[in-house]
């Protein structure tokens, strides 16, 4: 994009995806989502269903 | 201060998030924030004693889902908005002391899988762009030691990517076709560049390299996004990766710094902004780009003058040579 060749624009395109990625294929990922200490983010801990750190995640 | 300004003179917006100075620097071992802290002794992030992964919201973000209101006024010359997207840390390990190069092909290959998803979801949920990627070593700039990477999600496509999907567009109305699939069957063919031939992912030296032992990563086939790639060749991503970075802290006999990019298809915005009247799949290709600052065993290469004023790269070494030495680099190593 150069700056001689378009207006900027006022809003950021937000916009919903214009194509939908493809759902992950692949099984075994094992994900499990908790809110951190601080009461506002969340985390996200993965593994491979047959991996040793596994906890009682959801698939 | 937290928004994006506009460059009229490049067309680039620019992000400011100066609470960021704030941000934790080269900790001390026994206190990294990364590292498992399951009582909270030192208000680690992470509060399970031991983990394979883990993705969370960055502690002090560049973009946020829900940003503040811009501090200062734009106008319709120098427009401002709200710096808008999420920032997420991508930590690889458990243990401080690792690295990725050293986690080995199962741990390489849960984070493809981490990526993909992280792709979906932060695509679902309206962002135009993301960008997984990872800084490594002090000499890149990096202020944790514990291995980790981060994945941006961008309200717009970032001018770099966008540059690259603009090339793409254009190659493809000339010739018909994917330009990086274009480019990969060549260093097939040629081979004189390639550093790591998998089965369904090739590793090289960019004919134009811009760091001297920049390594691109590219699958064979068109893949837009890893969100379409199956077990298969995501098995063999991991293998060719891992034999990369083992290559790369072979190569001068230490850790090499590197930073490292992972490019996919757009999950927003619109072709026509990189000049493409089809869908982004067309122009997309999926690849990897690690750049790694050293030309020599003792000696970096600078974004100086030339490169930061001129935008333009002078590279020192020979992308033949560098493709050459990498090889046997990975080759001792194997």
């Amino acid at each position: 994009v150069s700056a001689d060749d378009e207006d900027p624009p006022a809003q950021p395109p937000f916009e919903s995806p214009a194509e939908d990625p493809a759902e992950d294929p692949v099984e075994g990922l094992v994900r499990d989502v908790e809110t951190m200490a601080d009461g506002r983010r969340r985390i996200t801990f993965y593994s491979h269903s047959s991996s040793p750190a596994t906890p009682e995640g959801t698939a | 201060l937290s928004e994006r300004r506009y460059d009229p003179t490049t067309g680039e917006w620019v992000t400011f998030a100066t609470h960021r100075q704030e941000r934790t620097f080269l900790p001390p071992a026994d206190s990294c924030p990364l590292c498992p802290d399951p009582a909270g002794a030192w208000d680690g992030e992470i509060r399970r004693p031991d983990f394979d992964i883990a993705v969370f919201d960055n502690r002090f973000p560049s973009l946020r889902p829900e940003p503040e209101d811009p501090a200062v006024a734009g106008s319709e010359l120098m427009p401002v908005m709200p710096a808008r997207g999420r920032c997420e840390v991508v930590v690889y390990a458990a243990d401080h002391g690792t690295s990725l190069s050293s986690l080995g092909v199962g741990r390489v290959r849960l984070l493809l899988d981490v990526w993909a998803d992280r792709y979906t979801v932060l695509g679902s949920e309206g962002h135009a762009y993301v960008l997984p990627f990872e800084n490594k070593g002090e000499v890149i700039g990096v202020t944790l030691h514990h291995p980790h990477g981060q994945i941006y999600a961008f309200p717009d496509v970032p001018p770099r990517p966008l540059r690259e999907l603009s090339a793409a567009a254009r190659h493809r109305a000339r010739t018909g076709r994917c330009v990086e699939c274009d480019v990969v069957a060549a260093e097939v063919a040629g081979g004189e560049r390639v550093v790591v031939a998998g089965e369904h992912w090739v590793a090289h030296v960019p004919f134009w390299a811009r760091f001297p032992y920049e390594v691109r990563i590219s699958p064979r086939e068109h893949l837009p996004s890893f969100a379409a790639a199956d077990a298969g060749a995501r098995d063999d991503l991991a293998r060719v990766l891992v034999d990369v970075l083992a290559g790369l802290d072979a190569l001068f006999g230490f850790e090499m710094p590197y930073i490292m990019g992972v490019f996919a298809q757009p999950t927003g915005g619109s072709p026509a902004d990189a000049g493409w009247d089809g869908a982004w799949s067309e122009i997309s290709h999926l690849h990897l780009l690690i750049s790694p600052p050293y030309r020599t065993a003792t000696k970096l290469k600078y974004l100086a003058g030339v490169e930061s004023m001129g935008g333009a790269f002078m590279t020192d070494v020979a992308p033949e040579q560098a493709a050459a030495d990498l090889r046997a680099a990975t080759a001792r190593v194997r």
